[in-house]
């Protein structure tokens, strides 16, 4: 908790910093009046409202910000922009003194990427959930642009280890399996807490969330014979709609894109069982092989692909009719299968013949099969690649798709994910441990044998980034977009929480053509949240913020009581931490009282950068986010100092 | 220097053959309404949010909920799914939309159209415009919307595609059209032992007309359509141009790939589904003229050109004044005649007094000839530059000294039969005809059959007709192995852009590459 308020504080703090900097040329843009905004033939329209409701927006309240593209002349709307966008406290309601403001100013800051300088709330961040086999999830911030650095958002704690993953379409909330607990964990994505435990009973593996978002398919892997089948949860309420034995074995899942039928396979059983969804009803179990490993629906093809651990067979069934249309013959250690977002081309790891077989699902035949060695295990896909990690090998295999289908099989590329094998960890999770990232061409992946997960961007040699999971071994990874959505043609929304009241300056982006304005916003004091302010204020005896890097520096502060606005004296256990942005090495600072309500403690800047000072008296329930901060500049030869990423 | 020997047809424009499946009167008039936002009423759009009203075809249904009706879709675009299966489907608490509401009725699926709210009385995304229209539009638009994305396909049935073909029963083409039947045939079986594709085997369906009979070929592009069922049409020839079919055809959408013809570049937007192999006319006189601007070097700069006052010989001259200007060189004279009826010897001198350097010829190969001859009996030899196309054949059979200065543009590149790209071509001619001998019917016949593959397989298996023109209008760079590679888009529907030059061999009756295959500059 105590990390997540700083976290939060560090961007704050960041921000603040910059407001509090003087502005040096044009004065500040006047705000602008209204949330419309026209220019090169395009407008722009703000909207932020609660969620759920009307009225005004409130501190700590949710709120849809979303911004309408449209032509000005024809009010066309204009589809498939990636605008960006930033909200920034202009004005805290509390403030006492009023910086300078310049919203353009700041923006091409944020957009220069520098360490430390962050918005308090960027629209377009997004963070990667590893799955760990410490009964946990980590929330990782990427914060892309920052190689070999990161920092964990927040922790989640799980009753056991969980096993397999679902999110909604809304990256809100996410399912997790928990076979050992015998439940579904929900993990509300906003606050990234377990809010809810479903027990479901059994052995809960593999979890999918129909396209509709309307069902959640839990495999029950359960050894009875009666009981092995699927668990049907309704995802809005969480109520069990349904359970239906299928037959024995774990059980793999998949949907036809309408959400008409669910397939389930029955492992032991050498069956997919046919499940019709609006019945919930299970209306056929259909023979495929000795042992089905793998389901893979096809969206070309309207059929679904049951890949044979056993037999090497692929067979194909027909979408409406469910029977076997067709079967393609590989080699037996058939593994994971999935299929081109198109649906045309199906991969299929081998682990036994340590290959990746591709199909055509055109004429259902095997168009290639690639060599990857080290037992592949996983596969995942982006828009140009076809991602297999190994169990024997901490390369990840790349098979480019638009050399799939040509008289040539196409050439498998590799880069490493760590140093050690995935199999040296026990226990791989259902889950994959490869995930597309959310910015174009990149992918997230997870070592479970070295905990690390790394970032990699297609085209590059090795991974750009490796996020350290903190002692935890991930075995699976999501991510969770808190981007800005195109939720219609032209219009681009998102959800954000509105940490504080005061005026926002709502910043837009535009890449092409280059656009770039602010907006603003105003949200209210929440008198629901309890107005017990600290008991405490602060002022910081510091006349200028801008401090040699090396040397010492004596900081004096003075505490007030609130109510009384006189001295706090006598504070026993006053506590200053100091940390540089973006949050590494905190550092706590001992404290001496030096005269009636004055603190004094000395913090050491070794590096240049930004740094804030945070204070807390825990005998008085003053935490280190309640109190405002300090944020100093540690320069040298009296430059502003930059950031490493700064170009 | 490679050589070969070519032949071409006698040039025909081709535009679109159609039929509208087989939806109910009411359903196809609602899927105007859908996909045009145009009724038999006055049809207007109220932009909530901005206050906006405009006139409904600037804002149809499909261009958010897209042709077949279901939401999410390119650039992360996610406007409803509105297939009648999901707008009627139970649904307890909040739908995909956002919103909770039952299933639709016809009078709440009215009611969103008209007043933008759905049946639980929440108001739909503001996005969504409130439409005004009559009762009756309304109806036909309930209608079509509950057949939407699932409507039968034409020529599609659960085992078979069918594609149609147009073919000249007699006349000068008819064996040309029967090896090009017997190709078609060929693939098409091969294809169909590889699986054929997403399970279905494809069909040929030959349409033969009778060339003299005006009316012929109209009646059997209608049969085709209407009675034959067919999904496309593939590698017509020979319908001649003026058949009052065409103009039947150009109405209705179906999609026409490779017409086995020299084509016009039509007015943007006018033609969207004829997919063309080979540049238009227009095109390859701008190779044409591009090429006497690189030979000359601005030395030779006095063009005349010589047009038919056809669509065609008009279309060329055009695209050769263009690009004379462009390269700024003097169009000395321009001379249009009525197609076989050029006065040579009045041309000859008009030409001569204008002291023209080089000619440009768009019109029948006899024209062609009868200008030579007089030119000839002059003793003036000009480079005289025409489309292979329009001139090939009949220049090519009177090849003497006459046609040593002649330069003939193709838009075919010629094939490298040693390439690797093109053995399955050369494979597949060896199953039915002589091992090696081909003409650029078969070579364009060819093309147009892997091109319909290529776009049947990227249409999946619930092909319809829109899918399959947006396959083939999204190919990009594509090698057929006989063909430059084929690149169409929104607004080209000609695959490969360009044209060699050509010389005359005349002591081996062939044809010389004079410059290679390029596109206009």
């Amino acid at each position: 908790v105590l990390h997540r308020a700083l976290t939060f504080a560090v961007r704050f703090a960041a921000l603040t910093l910059l407001l509090a900097s003087p502005v040096v040329g044009q004065p500040p843009e006047p705000a602008p009046s209204a949330n419309r905004w026209v220019r090169e033939d395009i407008a722009v329209e703000f909207s932020a409202r609660p969620v759920g409701g009307q009225g005004e927006l409130r501190e700590g309240n949710f709120a849809e910000v979303e911004f309408r593209i449209t032509d000005a002349a024809t009010g066309r709307p204009l589809r498939s922009l990636a605008p960006g966008a930033w909200m920034d406290i202009g004005q805290p309601v509390a403030a006492r003194e009023k910086a300078p403001l310049d919203c353009r100013q700041k923006m091409s800051l944020y957009l220069s990427g520098r360490i430390g300088i962050r918005p308090m709330l960027d629209l377009n961040s997004y963070f990667v959930l590893t799955l760990n086999r410490e009964s946990s999830i980590s929330v990782v911030d990427p914060y892309v642009g920052m190689p070999g650095k990161t920092y964990v958002f927040a922790h989640i704690p799980l009753s056991r280890p969980g096993a397999d993953w679902a999110k909604t379409a809304d990256h809100k909330r996410l399912f997790v399996t928990i076979p050992r607990s015998r439940e579904v964990a929900v993990v509300d994505t906003e606050g990234f807490k377990v809010s809810t435990r479903v027990p479901v009973g059994g052995t809960p593996m593999r979890i999918v969330l129909q396209g509709d978002g309307r069902y959640l398919w839990v495999g029950d892997d359960s050894a009875e014979t009666g009981r092995s089948g699927v668990v049907v949860i309704e995802a809005g309420t969480l109520e069990i709609a349904g359970r239906i034995p299928t037959g024995r074995g774990h059980h793999e899942i998949a949907l036809s894109p309408d959400d008409r039928w669910a397939f389930v396979s029955n492992r032991d059983e050498g069956t997919v069982s046919v499940i019709d969804v609006a019945r919930l009803a299970k209306i056929k179990d259909v023979k495929t092989g000795p042992q089905p490993i793998a389901l893979a629906y096809s969206r070309s093809n309207q059929a679904l692909y049951v890949a044979d651990g056993k037999s090497g067979e692929i067979a194909v069934l027909d979408g409406r009719r469910h029977e076997v249309a067709a079967r393609i013959a590989a080699k037996p250690g058939l593994g994971p299968m999935r299929f081109t977002e198109d649906g045309r081309w199906g991969f299929v790891v081998n682990s036994e013949e340590n290959a990746v077989h591709i199909v055509d699902s055109a004429n259902n035949r095997m168009a290639h099969t690639v060599r990857v060695g080290g037992r592949p295990y996983s596969l995942a896909l982006t828009r140009a690649f076809a991602y297999v990690r190994s169990l024997d090998s901490a390369q990840v295999s790349m098979i480019p798709l638009s050399e799939v289908g040509r008289e040539q099989p196409p050439a498998v590329k590799e880069f490493a994910a760590g140093t050690e094998r995935p199999g040296a960890a026990s226990g791989i999770a259902v889950a994959g441990p490869i995930v597309p990232a959310v910015v174009e061409a990149a992918v997230m992946v997870a070592n479970p044998a070295d905990g690390n997960v790394y970032f990699y961007m297609e085209g590059m040699m090795a991974p750009m980034a490796t996020f350290r999971n903190w002692g935890h071994r991930p075995s699976a990874l999501e991510v969770v977009n808190r981007s800005l959505k195109e939720i219609e043609p032209g219009v681009y929304q998102t959800t954000v929480r509105l940490p504080l009241a005061g005026k926002y300056d709502v910043g837009f982006v535009l890449n092409s053509p280059r656009l770039l304005h602010c907006f603003v916003a105003d949200v209210a004091l929440n008198p629901a949240l309890a107005r017990r302010g600290p008991p405490l204020e602060i002022e910081y005896l510091v006349s200028d913020r801008r401090v040699s890097v090396g040397g010492d520096v004596t900081l004096a502060f003075k505490l007030t009581d609130a109510a009384t606005q006189r001295p706090r004296t006598g504070l026993g256990d006053v506590r200053v931490v100091y940390y540089m942005a973006p949050g590494r090495e905190r550092i706590a600072a001992p404290v001496r009282e030096v005269a009636d309500g004055v603190y004094e403690t000395t913090v050491t800047l070794r590096e240049a950068g930004a740094y804030y000072v945070y204070v807390a008296v825990p005998s008085v329930e003053v935490q280190f986010a309640d109190l405002p901060f300090l944020s100093l500049i540690a320069e040298t030869g009296g430059q502003p100092v930059r950031g490493r990423a700064a170009n | 220097m490679r050589r070969a020997l070519l032949v071409f047809p006698v040039l025909v424009l081709i535009p679109a053959l159609a039929a509208a499946g087989n939806l109910s009167e009411a359903e196809r008039r609602g899927q105007r309404i859908y996909l045009e936002g145009q009724g038999r009423g006055s049809i207007t759009a109220r932009l909530v949010g901005p206050g906006l009203t405009a006139p409904g075809s600037a804002f149809p249904c499909a261009s958010c909920h897209l042709d077949e009706g279901p939401g999410v879709r390119e650039g992360g675009v996610r406007a409803a799914d509105i297939t009648h299966a999901t707008l009627t489907k139970e649904f307890p608490g909040v739908r995909p939309s956002g919103r909770a509401h039952g299933p639709y009725t016809d009078e709440t699926l009215k009611r969103a159209v008209t007043a933008g709210r759905d049946p639980g009385g929440n108001l739909l995304h503001e996005a969504h415009p409130h439409y005004v229209m009559n009762a009756e539009d309304l109806e036909d638009l309930v209608a079509y919307l509950k057949v939407l994305g699932q409507e039968p396909v034409p020529g599609v049935s659960d085992t078979e595609i069918r594609v149609g073909i147009l073919l000249p029963d007699g006349g000068p083409l008819e064996a040309a059209a029967t090896a090009v039947r017997d190709l078609l045939q060929v693939y098409f079986e091969e294809l169909n032992d590889q699986g054929g594709v997403y399970r279905r085997k494809l069909r040929l369906v030959p349409a033969r007309f009778d060339p003299l009979r005006p009316a012929s070929a109209a009646a059997a592009a209608r049969d085709l359509i209407d009675g034959q069922d067919v999904l496309c049409l593939l590698a017509n020839l020979g319908v001649p141009p003026e058949d009052e079919g065409l103009a039947l055809l150009a109405a209705a959408n179906v999609p026409v790939i490779a017409p086995l013809q020299i084509a016009v570049r039509p007015p943007d937007g006018a033609d969207d589904h004829t997919f063309h192999i080979y540049a238009t006319v227009d095109d390859q006189a701008r190779v044409m003229v591009d090429f006497v601007a690189a030979a000359t070097e601005g030395s030779l700069a006095r063009v005349a050109i010589l047009h038919a006052t056809d669509r065609i010989g008009t279309a060329g001259a055009a695209g050769a004044r263009q690009q004379a200007d462009k390269h700024g060189l003097m169009v000395v004279v321009e001379v249009p005649f009525a197609a076989g009826r050029l006065p040579a010897a009045e041309s000859v001198r008009l030409l001569r007094e204008a002291r023209t350097d080089t000619v440009l010829f768009f019109g029948p190969g006899t024209d062609a000839v009868a200008f030579l001859h007089e030119a000839e009996r002059e003793q003036w030899r000009p480079p005289f530059l025409a489309p292979a196309p329009m001139v090939g054949a009949t220049v090519l059979s009177t090849a003497s000294e006459l046609t040593r200065t002649v330069f003939l543009s193709s838009p075919v590149a010629i094939l490298d039969v040693q390439s690797r790209d093109a053995a399955p071509f050369l494979a597949l001619l060896a199953k039915f005809g002589t091992p090696g001998e081909y003409s650029s019917f078969h070579v364009a016949a060819y093309a147009g059959a892997k091109l319909l593959e290529e776009a049947l397989r990227r249409s999946g298996r619930e092909v319809t007709r829109h899918r399959l023109v947006q396959a083939l209008g999204s190919l990009w760079a594509f090698p057929t192995g006989v063909t430059p590679l084929l690149t169409y888009g929104r607004s080209r529907r000609v695959g490969a852009l360009g044209a060699q030059i050509l010389t005359i061999d005349v002591e081996r009756q062939g044809l010389i590459v004079a410059a290679p295959w390029r596109e206009p500059q």
